[in-house]
This record gives C-alpha cells, sequence and structure tokens, in this order.
C-alpha cells in the first residue's frame, strides 16, 4: 500500500454525476483545494434539462409554472426536504452560478425569465422544466405560440418519432409538419452521438440545412433531435438558423443522450481548468476515517492505484444506478461509508405494485438523512463525521423523479454543502 | 572432339536454360492480375512492352540503370563499401577474364594481331584478374562466415557459385603454373614451332628456358653462359613473339617456382593436360550452370533493374505485374539485406518462423506460386505474411531493385484467395450465421471438451450480461464502429449486440460477428460503462477462443482438436494444393 | 354476429375446444377479454407432467397427465422439449413419502426410475449435496404460448374466429336457452352481439363470474401461484421436490431460464393479482434447500396466475383440491339452461383432453357427429407463435443480415421485421397492434432493461409505421411498462433495481408517463 501514489487534499468530492459535478464546481469557485473522482459517464445519463421543482404534491400531480413558489410550498408541506435546508434565496443563487458556469464552458442554458418552461418530449408529452441548453429554447416559444413548427427526423434514430410526436401533440397544437432526412453516409442504424460530432463540423452542417429546406413550406421554426454538434453546439444552431432563416430547436432524446455528454464535456473541461484534480476513470473502492480526522480513501479502476487524504469530503454518488445506494434483499445500505439509510422497513413496501402510482414509490424517498450542513446523520440526529457531507439524490426524503427537481437538487445541496466546507 | 563441342554444349545448355527461365516468369503466377493469361501471351506483352520502353524516353532511364546500377553497382556501394569492393572485384574478375581470357580467340585475337596469351601485358592482366577474383571470393566467403544473419542464411546455392568461381580460379593459377614447368609442353611447342630436325640445335632453348622460364627437364640442361647466350638468340627468333617472362604471371609463377622439385614427376604425369580439363570443364560448367541457381542473377539482376528503369510502360499492365514478380523473385540473390532492415525480423525470437524474413519469405512465394509448398509450410508463409506491417524498408534497400512490398501484397492475395488468411481476413470468408454454425457443429460432433484455461472468464458468467442497462454507451464511444458508415455490414455486431448475444447465450454467433475480430482493444467500451460490463474483455476473451476453437493448429494452446476436414478454411485450403 | 358455437376464454381450453371444433367442421367464434393466455394458461410453469406428482393426490389425473403428455409430444412437438424429469427429495424431507412412492407410481403406472445419489447429482450438477432420494421420470415442458397460439391460428385456418379484448356484459335467456349474448369491444367501447347455437365458458378461474352472468352458480376457489424466472437455465431436466406437493418445489427449464414455483395462496378475485414479495422470498428459500445456487442467483421476473379450481366447499387446503377438470352442462342445472356448457379446472397438460371431452358435450347438443381429430392430428407449427422463442429473432436478424433491419428490442435482439411480422398478422386477424399485445407474441421487453429503452422504440416505430396514431402511443406506453413491471417488482434489488430506477427516471422523470396516464 506504501507505493501507492499519495495524493493530499483538502475536499475530496465522490462521484461525477450533476452533484459530484456542481460541488466540485462550487468548491473550484471558492478555491478550495479539491480532488474528484467518479466513473465517467454517470452524467451522460443526466437529460439536459435542469429541472428545479416541477411537481408537487407528487399524488395530486400538481404542476408549477413558478418553482419558487412550489419550493415554498413544498417546504411547508414536507419539512424534511433537503430543499427546506436551503432556502429559496440560496437555491436561486446556486441555479445563478451554474447556469454561468456552464455559458463560461460554452455551453448555454435559458431560462423563461424565474419561471418553469415547458418542453415537448420525444414521448409526445410535454415536461416541466427550468433551465433548457439554448439549443432547445426556440421549442419551448414554439410550443407556447403553437407556431406552425416542421419537425425533423432522421431516418435510422431509434426512439425518435415525429408522427408520434405530431400524432400525440396533435389535439393542442395542430400547426405540426414533419419530414424524415437520410443523412448521408450512413446506412442503417444511426447513433445520435456519432450525427453529433459530425454536426461539429460547418461542412455538415450545410448537408444537413440542404436537407430539411425543402419541407419547412409555410413553418417558422424547425425542431429536430438532440444531434446538433458537442463542442461547437452554438455555432451549429446559429449556421443552421442562419441557413434556414427560422428558428430551430432540439428536442430531448432518450438518455445517455447527447445534452448529457455535452454537460460532461463541459464540467470536465471547465474544472480541470479551474484546478480541480479530477479522476473520472476512478471510483472510490476503499474508505477509511483516520483518527487525524482526515478521510483515506483507495481510489483505482479495479485495483487500488492512487491514496487520497482528504480533510474533507462531499458524497455525491447518487442512488442505486449511481451505485451510492445499494440493496439487497433485506434492506438498503450506503455503498461507502455504510451510513445509515432512511428507509421502509420492509421490502414489499419498496415500490407500489403499480409503476406509474401517482403518490410515487416509498424507497425513492429512502437515502441518507443530513442536518442543516449537510452532514449525514443517524436516526437521533447524531452527526456521524463532522466532515463529511452528503449532496444530491442520495438524500433522503425527496423524490427527484417524481418532483422533477433532480438538477436542481444536487445543484443546491451541493452548493449547501459547499458554503459550509467554506466558512 | 571433347573439346570442340563441350563448350556447345554448355552454350546451349545455357541457351535454353534462360529461356527457361524466361518461360518460368512468365507461366509463374504471383498476384491475381494475369490469372486468364497464358505464358506466350504474356511474353509477347513483355517483348512489346520492353520494345517500347527502349524506344521511349525511357531508353534514357534504362541506360542510367546500366551504367550507375549494373555497371557500377551502386545499389551495393549505398550499402557497404566493403561489399561494393568484393562484389566489384567479384564481377569485374570473371567479367573480364571471360572476355579476355576465355574469349580470347574470339575478341582478342581479332583486334590484336600480335595476340597471345602468354604475353605480356595479358599473361600479367590475367594474374591480376585471378587475383583481384581471388581477393574477391576469400571477402565474400569470410563476409558470409563473419556476419551471423547471412551465415544463417547462406544457402547451398551460393555455396555451389561460390565453389565453382574458386575451382574455376584454382585450377586456372595451378594450370598455368604447371604450363611454366612443363617440359612436354615445351617440346610440344618446339615439335610446332621449330624448324630444324636437329636435337642437339634445341639445348641452347632449353638451356634459356630452363633458367628463365623456369621449365624443369628431365634430363639436365647445359646451364654454361654460351649456352644461355645461344638460347636467348634463339628464343628471340623463335619463341619471343609469343612469350614474356613468366615472371609478370605474378600469381602463376612462384607457385612453378616452389613446384620444382617435384616437376618432373608432374611433367610425367602430364598434371598440365589434366589441370586443362579440369579448368575448361569447369567453365564449361559454370556457363551451363549460368541460368541456375544463383549464377542467374548476373542475367537476372541486371533485367530486374532496367525493366524497373523501364518504369510505368512496363509495371502498369495487368500481363506485365505477375511476370514481373516473377522476374523479382529470380533476381534475388539471397544478399540477406533486406532481413538485416526487415522491421519486424525481431519477432523471429519469439516465433520461430523463418518466413517473417523477407530474403526467406521470398523463396517461399516463389514455391507457392509453383505449388510446390506443403500445408504447413503455407501456413507458415501465411503467418509470416500476416506479421509483415508493409514497412516498405525491404524495398528501399534491395540491391537487386526487386519491389518486394508489390509482392507482399501480391502473395498476400493469393494464401487469401487459397484460404489461408489472417484471422481478421478469413473470419470475413463466411458470414456470422456461417460461423455460428460451423462452431456450434464442431461443438456437437464431438470436438473434445475444452480445457479451461486459467484466468476469469467473464463469457461464462452470465451476471457479466445481465447487468448491462442497454445504454448504448459502449457502441457509441467505440471507435470501430465510428469509423464505419454501415456498421452493421461492417461488424455485423455492434459491442452492445454481442454483449446480449452472449446473455441470450448465443455464444458461437458472438465468436464468428466480425466486431469481435476488428475490435483494437482501446478499452473505451469498458471504461464509459455504467455498470461495470467488462466489454472489451469478453470481446478479447471470445476472440482468443475462436481463435482456439477454429484454428486447432495455432501454437498459443491446442485445447480442441476438432475432426479433420472440419471446414478450417486452412485446411480446406490444403486440399486444393493435393489435388494439384 | 351469428356462430354455431361461442367460446368465451382465449387460454389453453378455449383455444384448443376452436382447433377442436373447426376439425369436427363446427363454426366457432372465439372471445377473449384480454389477449391469448392471459389467465392460468400463461400463468404457469410450461410443464408437461409426467404424472408422478399427483400419485398421491390423485392417481387418475395422474394416470390422464401420463397418456395425454405422450399424445402432445407425437402431435405437438414444436411446443415441447423432451427434457426428462427428476424427483428428488433432501435431508429432513417426509420419508415415509419418499418410502411410498415408487409403489404409488407403480399404481398410477407411471414410470419412476430410482437413481443413486452420485448420479443425480451428475445428472443436475447443481443439486444439493444433501439429496437423500432421487428417481426419474418423463417430465417435458412446454410453451403454453405457443400451443395457444397455434391452437387458435389453426382454428383460424378453418374458418373460426378469434375476437380479442372483447368482454361478455351478458347473456340474453329465454326459453332455458342463451339467445344471445351480448359484450363490449374493450378496445373502441363499442357494444356488440353474437347468436351462437351453444354457448361454451372456457374462462378458467373467471368461469364463476361468467357463469354468474347467465344466472348459473359454480362455486370457485381462486388459488394464486407465483413463479420465478431464473436469469440462467440452472438445470437441463424438470426437477420435483420429492415431497407432497407444496411450495417453491419445482424447478422448470424453458430455453435459456429456469422457472421455480409455486406457491398457493388463496384469492379473493382472479383479476388483479401480483406476486408478492414474501412469496417470492418463500420460494426462494424452498428451491435452495433443493439446488443451493437459487439462493444466489439472480431472478429477472415474477408472474402468477390463478388455478381455477372447483370447489366442492370445504376443502381444507387448495392443493387438495382435484386437479381434474370440472364439464358442467348447465341444462342438468336446478335452474337449466340448454345450450351452456363451462369447462374449467384441470391444468396445462390435459388441456387437449379437456377441450375434446367439451367439444364431445358440444357435438352431442348441436347433433354433430364428427370424431375428434385432435388425437391424431398433428398441430400446425404457425408464424402466430414462432417469435416467443428465445435466441430465435436474434438468429434470424444476424442470418438475415439486413443493415436496415434495425433492433428495436436490444436485449432480446428483435428487430423491426419481428414487429412489423406480427403487426400484419395481428391486423389480418382484426386486432389492434398495440405493445403489449406485440410484447405477448415476442421477446420484446423481456430483457434486463425492463422495457425502459424498447418500448419507446417500438412505439416511435408503430407510430412511424401508422400502426399507432392519436395518443394511443402513451397508453400503450403505460400498459406496456406496468405489464413489465409487474413482473419485476417482487425482484428488485440490486442491479435489478439499479436498472428499474433508470427505468423510471427516464419514463416518469423525463417523460412524465405517470402524470399524463388517465
Amino acid at each position: 500500500m506504501s507505493d501507492l501514489k499519495e495524493i493530499k487534499t483538502d475536499l475530496m468530492v465522490i462521484g461525477s454525476g450533476m452533484a459530484g459535478m456542481a460541488a466540485a464546481m462550487f468548491a473550484a469557485g471558492h478555491g478550495i483545494d479539491t480532488v474528484q473522482v467518479g466513473i465517467s459517464g454517470e452524467i451522460n445519463f443526466a437529460s439536459g434539462l435542469l429541472d428545479v421543482l416541477g411537481v408537487h404534491p407528487v399524488a395530486k400531480g400538481t404542476r408549477w409554472a413558478d418553482p419558487w413558489e412550489a419550493i415554498e410550498r413544498l417546504v411547508h408541506d414536507e419539512p424534511l426536504h433537503p430543499y427546506a435546508k436551503l432556502g429559496i434565496d440560496r437555491i436561486q443563487s446556486a441555479m445563478d452560478l451554474c447556469l454561468d458556469f456552464l455559458k463560461q464552458a460554452g455551453l448555454s442554458y435559458q431560462t423563461s425569465g424565474r419561471r418553469n418552461s415547458k418542453i415537448v418530449t420525444p414521448a409526445g408529452t410535454v415536461k416541466t422544466t427550468y433551465g433548457v441548453p439554448r439549443s432547445m429554447f426556440a421549442g419551448i416559444q414554439a410550443l407556447d405560440n403553437r407556431t406552425p413548427t416542421l419537425l425533423v427526423g432522421l431516418s435510422g434514430l431509434k426512439g425518435f418519432s415525429t408522427r408520434l410526436i405530431m400524432e400525440t401533440m396533435g389535439p393542442s397544437w395542430p400547426a405540426l409538419e414533419r419530414i424524415t432526412v437520410d443523412l448521408p453516409n450512413s446506412t442503417g442504424e444511426l447513433y445520435a452521438e456519432h450525427v453529433a460530432r459530425s454536426m461539429d463540423l460547418a461542412a455538415n452542417r450545410r448537408v444537413l440545412a440542404d436537407l430539411i429546406k425543402p419541407g419547412i413550406g409555410e413553418c417558422r421554426a424547425v425542431g429536430l433531435p438532440a444531434v446538433l454538434g458537442i463542442y461547437r453546439t452554438n455555432a451549429a444552431l446559429d449556421d443552421l438558423e442562419t441557413a434556414l432563416g427560422i428558428p430551430v430547436f432540439e428536442i430531448p432524446t432518450m438518455v445517455p443522450a447527447v445534452t448529457g455528454l455535452r454537460l460532461r464535456e463541459a464540467f470536465e473541461h471547465r474544472l480541470a481548468q479551474l484546478g480541480v484534480r479530477a479522476h473520472y476513470q476512478q471510483k472510490v473502492l476503499e474508505t477509511e476515517a483516520l483518527p487525524d480526522g482526515r478521510f483515506q480513501f483507495l481510489v483505482g479502476h479495479q485495483v487500488p492505484e492512487a491514496r487520497v487524504l482528504a480533510k474533507r469530503a462531499i458524497l455525491a454518488t447518487g442512488r442505486f444506478f449511481g451505485k451510492g445506494l445499494h440493496a439487497d434483499r433485506l434492506g438498503i445500505r450506503e455503498s461507502l461509508f455504510n451510513l445509515p439509510v432512511d428507509q421502509p422497513d420492509e421490502r414489499s413496501r419498496w415500490h407500489h405494485r403499480d409503476l406509474l402510482y401517482p403518490g410515487g414509490h416509498p424507497i425513492n424517498r429512502a437515502g441518507v438523512m443530513v442536518d442543516a450542513q449537510f452532514r449525514p446523520i443517524n436516526s437521533n440526529g447524531d452527526v456521524i463525521h463532522s466532515n463529511l457531507f452528503a449532496v444530491g439524490s442520495i438524500l433522503a426524503h425527496q423524490d427527484w423523479i417524481r418532483q422533477k427537481c433532480g438538477s436542481g437538487l444536487s445543484i443546491a445541496t451541493a452548493y449547501g454543502a459547499v458554503r459550509t466546507v467554506a466558512s | 572432339m571433347l573439346m570442340t563441342y563441350t563448350p556447345y554444349v554448355a552454350l546451349l545448355f545455357c541457351v535454353a536454360g534462360i529461356f527457361w527461365r524466361v518461360w518460368r516468369w512468365c507461366s509463374t503466377m504471383i498476384g491475381p492480375e494475369a490469372i486468364d493469361s497464358s505464358p506466350w501471351h504474356r511474353l509477347g506483352v513483355m517483348v512489346r512492352a520492353v520494345g517500347a520502353a527502349v524506344f521511349s524516353r525511357k531508353l534514357w532511364a534504362i541506360c542510367r540503370t546500366l551504367i550507375v546500377d549494373v555497371l557500377a553497382q551502386w545499389p551495393i556501394a549505398r550499402q557497404s563499401k566493403v561489399r561494393w569492393l568484393m562484389h566489384v572485384g567479384l564481377f569485374y574478375g570473371v567479367l573480364l577474364l571471360v572476355l579476355l581470357h576465355a574469349l580470347d580467340d574470339l575478341i582478342l585475337a581479332d583486334w590484336m594481331t600480335d595476340y597471345a596469351s602468354t604475353l605480356n601485358p595479358y599473361m600479367a592482366l590475367r594474374n591480376v584478374l585471378g587475383f583481384l577474383m581471388a581477393v574477391a571470393l576469400v571477402a565474400a566467403w569470410a563476409g558470409r562466415r563473419r556476419n551471423p544473419v547471412r551465415k544463417r542464411f547462406t544457402s547451398a546455392s551460393d555455396r555451389w557459385l561460390l565453389a565453382v568461381l574458386a575451382v574455376i580460379l584454382i585450377s586456372g593459377i595451378i594450370l598455368e603454373a604447371s604450363q611454366i614447368i612443363s617440359a612436354p609442353v615445351f617440346d610440344e611447342m618446339v615439335a610446332d614451332y621449330w624448324g630444324s630436325e636437329e636435337a642437339q640445335e634445341i639445348q641452347p632453348l632449353k638451356a634459356f628456358w630452363s633458367r628463365r622460364f623456369a621449365v624443369v627437364f628431365e634430363a639436365p640442361v647445359d646451364g654454361s653462359a654460351e649456352s644461355l647466350a645461344a638460347g636467348e638468340e634463339l628464343h628471340i627468333a623463335y619463341c619471343a613473339d609469343c612469350h614474356s617472362a613468366p615472371r609478370s604471371a605474378f600469381m602463376a609463377y612462384p607457385l612453378a617456382r616452389a613446384a620444382r622439385p617435384v616437376a618432373p614427376l608432374l611433367n610425367r604425369m602430364r598434371v598440365d593436360l589434366a589441370l586443362w580439363y579440369l579448368h575448361f570443364i569447369a567453365a564449361c560448367l559454370a556457363l551451363a550452370l549460368l541460368p541456375f541457381g544463383k549464377f542467374f542473377h548476373l542475367v537476372s539482376v541486371p533485367v530486374s533493374l532496367m525493366v524497373r528503369a523501364g518504369g510505368d510502360a512496363i509495371d502498369t499492365l495487368p500481363e506485365n505485374r505477375s511476370t514481373r514478380r516473377a522476374m523479382g523473385v529470380d533476381a534475388c540473390t539471397h544478399c540477406g539485406l533486406c532481413s538485416q532492415h526487415c522491421s519486424v525480423a525481431p519477432i523471429m525470437t519469439a516465433i520461430e518462423n523463418s518466413s517473417i524474413l523477407p530474403s526467406e519469405k521470398m523463396g517461399m512465394v516463389h514455391r507457392m506460386a509453383r505449388q510446390k509448398l506443403s500445408p504447413a509450410d503455407l501456413r507458415r508463409l501465411s503467418q509470416g505474411s500476416e506479421i509483415c506491417t508493409n514497412c516498405g524498408r525491404c524495398t528501399d534497400v534491395c540491391p537487386s531493385g526487386i519491389d518486394l512490398h508489390d509482392l507482399w501484397l501480391a502473395s498476400e492475395a493469393d494464401l487469401h484467395a487459397s484460404g489461408y488468411r489472417p484471422p481478421h481476413g478469413w473470419i470475413r470468408t463466411r458470414s456470422m450465421a456461417q460461423w455460428a454454425d460451423q462452431i456450434k457443429e464442431d461443438h456437437a460432433a464431438g470436438a473434445e471438451v475444452e480445457e479451461r484455461l486459467p484466468g476469469p472468464k467473464f463469457t461464462e458468467n452470465p451476471d457479466t450480461f445481465w447487468a448491462c442497462v442497454q445504454c448504448t454507451t459502449c457502441t457509441t464511444v467505440c471507435p470501430v464502429v465510428a469509423a464505419s458508415d454501415n456498421p452493421k455490414a461492417d461488424l455485423d455486431m455492434t459491442p452492445q449486440q454481442v454483449m446480449n448475444l452472449m446473455r441470450l447465450e448465443l455464444k458461437e454467433a458472438a465468436m464468428g460477428c466480425r466486431m469481435v475480430w476488428d475490435c483494437v482493444t482501446c478499452y473505451k467500451c469498458q471504461e464509459h460503462c455504467p455498470q461495470g460490463v467488462p466489454v472489451a474483455d469478453v470481446l478479447y476473451e471470445l476472440r482468443n477462443e475462436a481463435c482456439r476453437r477454429l484454428n486447432p493448429d495455432t501454437d498459443q494452446g491446442t485445447h480442441t482438436r476438432a475432426k479433420r476436414g472440419s471446414g478450417n478454411p486452412q485446411e480446406n485450403g490444403t486440399e486444393r494444393f493435393h489435388d494439384d | 354476429m351469428q356462430t354455431q358455437v361461442l367460446i368465451i376464454g382465449g387460454g389453453a381450453t378455449g383455444t384448443g375446444l376452436a382447433r377442436d371444433l373447426a376439425l369436427r367442421g363446427v363454426h366457432c367464434i372465439l372471445v377473449e377479454k384480454q389477449d391469448i393466455n392471459a389467465g392460468a394458461s400463461g400463468g404457469n410453469h410450461g410443464l408437461l407432467h409426467s404424472g408422478a406428482r399427483y400419485v398421491a393426490s390423485d392417481p387418475t389425473s395422474a394416470c390422464e397427465c401420463k397418456l395425454e403428455a405422450r399424445l402432445l409430444k407425437k402431435l405437438a412437438p414444436h411446443c415441447i422439449e423432451p427434457t426428462g424429469g427428476l424427483f428428488v427429495a433432501v435431508a429432513g424431507d417426509d420419508e415415509t413419502y419418499i418410502a411410498d412412492f415408487p409403489g404409488m407410481c407403480a399404481d398410477a403406472h407411471i414410470d419412476a426410475r430410482p437413481l443413486d445419489i452420485q448420479t443425480a447429482r451428475e445428472m443436475e450438477p447443481a443439486l444439493s449435496d444433501h439429496l437423500i432420494a432421487a428417481y426419474e421420470v418423463d417430465d417435458a415442458t412446454i410453451d403454453p404460448f405457443k400451443l395457444s397460439l397455434d391452437n387458435i391460428a389453426h382454428a383460424q385456418t378453418l374458418g373460426s374466429q378469434l375476437l380479442r379484448f372483447a368482454r361478455v356484459n351478458g347473456f340474453d335467456i329465454s326459453g332455458n336457452a342463451i339467445k344471445k349474448v351480448r359484450l363490449c369491444n374493450r378496445e373502441t367501447g363499442e357494444d356488440f352481439s353474437i347468436e351462437a347455437q351453444v354457448v361454451v365458458n372456457a374462462t378458467g378461474a373467471w368461469a364463476g363470474e361468467v357463469a354468474a352472468l347467465a344466472g348459473a352458480a359454480i362455486g370457485m376457489v381462486y388459488s394464486k401461484g407465483s413463479l420465478l424466472v431464473t436469469q440462467e437455465r440452472v438445470s437441463r431436466r424438470v426437477v420435483n421436490r420429492l415431497r407432497p406437493a407444496t411450495n417453491g418445489d419445482i424447478l422448470v427449464p424453458g430455453g435459456t431460464v429456469s422457472i421455480l414455483g409455486t406457491t398457493s395462496e388463496r384469492v379473493e378475485s382472479p383479476d388483479v393479482i401480483y406476486p408478492k414479495i414474501h412469496e417470492v422470498d418463500h420460494i426462494i428459500q424452498e428451491g435452495a434447500a433443493m439446488m443451493p445456487i437459487l439462493g444466489k442467483i439472480r431472478y429477472i421476473r415474477a408472474y402468477c396466475g390463478v388455478r381455477p379450481l372447483i370447489s366442492s366447499g370445504d376443502e381444507f387446503d387448495d392443493r387438495s383440491v382435484s386437479r381434474g377438470f370440472a364439464l358442467i352442462d348447465h341444462g342438468l342445472d336446478p335452474r337449466p339452461i340448454k345450450n351452456f356448457i363451462t369447462i374449467s379446472g384441470g391444468k396445462l397438460t390435459t388441456c387437449r383432453l379437456m377441450a375434446e371431452k367439451t367439444a364431445d358435450q358440444v357435438c352431442s347438443l348441436l347433433g354433430v357427429t364428427a370424431p375428434c381429430r385432435t388425437r391424431t392430428e398433428p398441430l400446425p407449427n404457425t408464424v402466430d407463435a414462432r417469435w416467443t422463442e428465445p435466441g430465435l429473432a436474434p438468429n434470424m436478424w444476424f442470418r438475415k443480415n439486413d443493415p436496415n433491419d434495425l433492433l428495436l428490442c436490444e436485449c432480446e435482439m428483435v428487430p423491426r421485421s419481428v414487429v412489423d411480422t406480427i403487426v400484419s398478422t395481428l391486423r389480418r386477424r382484426g386486432g389492434v397492434p398495440d405493445m403489449k399485445s406485440i410484447g405477448l407474441r415476442s421477446r420484446i421487453g423481456k430483457g434486463p432493461c425492463q422495457g425502459t429503452f424498447c418500448s419507446l422504440r417500438v412505439a416511435a416505430y408503430l407510430y412511424d409505421r401508422e400502426a399507432l396514431s392519436k395518443d394511443q402511443g402513451i397508453g400503450a406506453l403505460c400498459a406496456f411498462l406496468r405489464e413489465r413491471w409487474r413482473g419485476q417488482r417482487p425482484l428488485m434489488w440490486d442491479t435489478a433495481l439499479a436498472q428499474a430506477e433508470l427505468m423510471e427516471a427516464m419514463h416518469c422523470g423525463l417523460f412524465g408517463l405517470e402524470l399524463e396516464d388517465v
């Protein structure tokens, strides 16, 4: 073990999903010496839409146009919800800082002022969200105004049907037209990421514009699946809008999507510039609290490759898919520190027998309990490690899936935890 | 009579042999281009193309090649000055001896009215050339002995050439020495050119020749001053027009002096005659052997160099490409330079297969074209060809101007056509479905149970594949998939689909799909998998297992011995050659 | 609409009856309120019993099983895998039963060959080391979906009709006979009626409810049995626990998986049944005693069915209720309905026999004398049923090697062309190609992604093919995912839980399906 590379740091961020990235971002903003570890690819599963709060209470399915009003209501109804530890000002600051950061990283986001936006999904439904990639924002306005819009499909791209969206949205948005284009030099299946990479080149954008042009007719906007580049999305969008003469927008696709990849690239690139020492191909294999109060982490891909000694740590390992939580037949535990997990008393109460049960599944509210500073606590409220913080979806008493608050939860709790670390 | 006809017979052999070699250039098939052409047609095309090249601006290039590459032997000088000296010594030694000595009756006798081989400067020159040749021969022999690589690849043909030349040279020198001391030869000359019948009158000449020309007579001669003076007079009158002093034969003369004590015996035995026959027959043999073995490079290398200088006009015709390759193979002198410079030669330390080396592969290729390779040899050749990286160094260094790179590409194509392909190549000879059936059938037909290899067996653990959430990340990050415009046609399956085949227990199908064989093991898929599926490890393991199952004769672990004629392309390939 | 015979219920018996009657030249219409094999016919082990399981409780059934299994192996080999079977006992099992077993088998003429422990463990290496007895029997496995789909497809070729999603609302009865059956098309909501000379109630667990609509009373016991599907095939043969029938004592291989079951739980209604968590744990525990690997292996799906048991009123244990079938001629009821027959109970192995006996009864009512032909005529292997077979779709796909035939379901490798075939078959037979029906007829959604990706891909494709329109897709998506969820929920721990989380994140988090559903 002594021959392992030793890395000393003030702050260890564990996880490279939205919460981990946000924690590293805020820590870098405070000038804290930070090491980040996490298997690259987790944030790929982010939809790219930055939700703050869309639905409350979930049992009634009430959607909110004003997320801040919704949070006030949520905090009132669910005082244990992580948002209750923050207050609206801090959540807003966190979101503002994050959108600003992404803009500097070359990935522009837009919001409808301080209000939620409505966006069309590939299932033909309408999702309530807050921060929207600039490349999708024209779609929000087109939906609001029921603008006559041309939907562009790509043959070979699975899980995206312009006809599905047209037929499903038809009653509320009749002015939809559609066209399916065959991209040159590709036969068979098309992968969104490959198309997006090709759209980073101007010549390919011209080809796409030429393919779309004949279908425009009377339409005043063009919507197409999210494939407009990975690094040069702004340029791709501008080129297409110039060539077609009308607003162009992307429609989200199934995860893992290009929109998640853009987030990952933006975060990884910008965080490195800000001095975060990231180990994205590695994960924490072993954890130990040293007598001097520091944590020792053995990190590596499969076998330990380095030893990180950290004064503080932020746990942003996500839930079951992110492997922050693990469940066997008998119960749920936290994977790294074996922190107490608030959970239903037996497995039969983890999930409702109906997938779409409006109240949601109790297991989704299970998780790590924290105090007001986001330090994990046990059921008596005692802090377990004074220098360990937990943020993001691993937290208990929230249902980010049903409440549509995933990104906001990650960003705001990371903001809260880093504030404590910094002070 | 023997002496009269032997050279003609040798010449006949030589001419017929050369024609036979040229015929072989036109009948040997290396590469796919000339499959449908008859040798006559190819010969015609070749002659016309050469003619056209000669009467074009290419003539300049051809002449330049003749001077720089053939006569000055610049390609050898580029490699090594010592070697150049050796080769030039041998080349010009032999060439001038042939012209000025062997063919003296045809060449010098007509030009020089007073020519005689025993006159200076001819005699001295002969010795100079002989000396040059001797030095070069020793250098060539020593060079091959000293350099381990060249020593290893010195063939019988090389030894033959050196041996025959050495025999000619040594017999020539001793012959000259034996003639110097020969009294019978003196007597014959006297009989031919001396007018007087009186034996007594010849005594002074004998004395003079005994003293000055080292002839050894059995009867003692009168060595007095006046006898010598009289002998000198006679010599000037009768002999000096044709005979210079033998001292200028600086190779033979010392030998003759040294042989004086035994000279009477030698003279009685007419050793000079025996040596003359030996020398003469060896020279005829060399002539007859010219089209065979390494001797032929005297013809083929200049031809190869000049035809190459003729360039595109000759090379681009499809009929000529095969002919050129056969010509190139014949021009190989087996000098071993290519193997010394081969970028994959060090692999020989790991895989004992001499056909990795271009100099050896060359011969194999030629024998393959003549359909003289056994299946085992073909497999070795195939392995050697697979290892070649086509770096082109061999072509750059070849002093015979052989386009080895083109030869390798053509021979690889021929190997492929006979079913000898590298694994990723022969996997393409059939569709994935056909492989799946084949592998399954072999297995069902009782291919013996495989021994388990040590180490993790990712492919045998269903948990490996059940963790997959079908997010397609492995496929979208794969550079091999990204490089293809039509992944289904190029790769059969994407990485994700291979994982699913494994989960569905369609392992045989997975082993036959091209993705498995085209994977570059960059491990991007594995590193990006959110569920920790060891995608690259699985692909790698599948490839290894398929190799063992499909190619039971490979060295890397024979764990299954498939039944005979199991459709292994290597074996099917052998059948073709057996039929021939 | 008019027909000679109206069959209510599209399970193994109903479809078998339709074919039997069609072969006798009798025209029939089969109405099914859901889809083929929606009830117990789909929710079982797929075990073709040797009969040995019933030697103690019901020797007559045991013998019937043996004969029918032999017949089906001959007539419908494409639905059957002749795996053979074992009966094994482990330390602690009832030794009296073990001792009596060979005698009982002999009495019922069931072939059970004793094996020494070593041999048994060599035959099935996964067996426990605590094995104390083993017998070899002639069990086999049968694909009930293939069987029913082939039966009904054959009947349809012979001129009979199938109406799916047609629910019986009531019967118009006059003069002790059913004149008209009132039905509702559940897809369009339209009511319609059918006039039939004879009405057969082959609704299995729902027989009581349907009979009640005609005013006839049948005492039903609803016994739910749950089963688990393993991620890999654990045994080559069927493995039965050698003890009186109870929970978690049969392991049946099926293609690349094994099915472990069952339980027996009394339920109030056959309509909404779910495999429960404690049942799952119980089955695993019992199975692990027989084969320890069953305690550790990953399970990919749980499902259940309700056994249609005709009650005599005072059973102590549902397993003691006869597994024989009940053929009730309502013409003999206290309030007779002379053209109404109910067939229920029984088991999958004897479904052909049940159909035959019912058809005999129907024919006697109709005055048709044609003999039964299902006893001799082989069952045609039709296209309808093919795609339920694991591995078939991928095999076809890579053999055809068409770059434009994209995979819609990656897990089970089901391509567009298979969906096309199923859609056109469904349409030809007059149905709406919704996603659940396609799921029933293929392997779509049965892999580890739990429908996460294939659901939307299939929906998108169906829209592109104009097989779906308006907002049908959302309903189809919800129904499909709910169906997958039903089988996954009791097994959600470890990776399955992670996969379920991803599924919910996409379908609820991003698409908000829980907010759309009405």
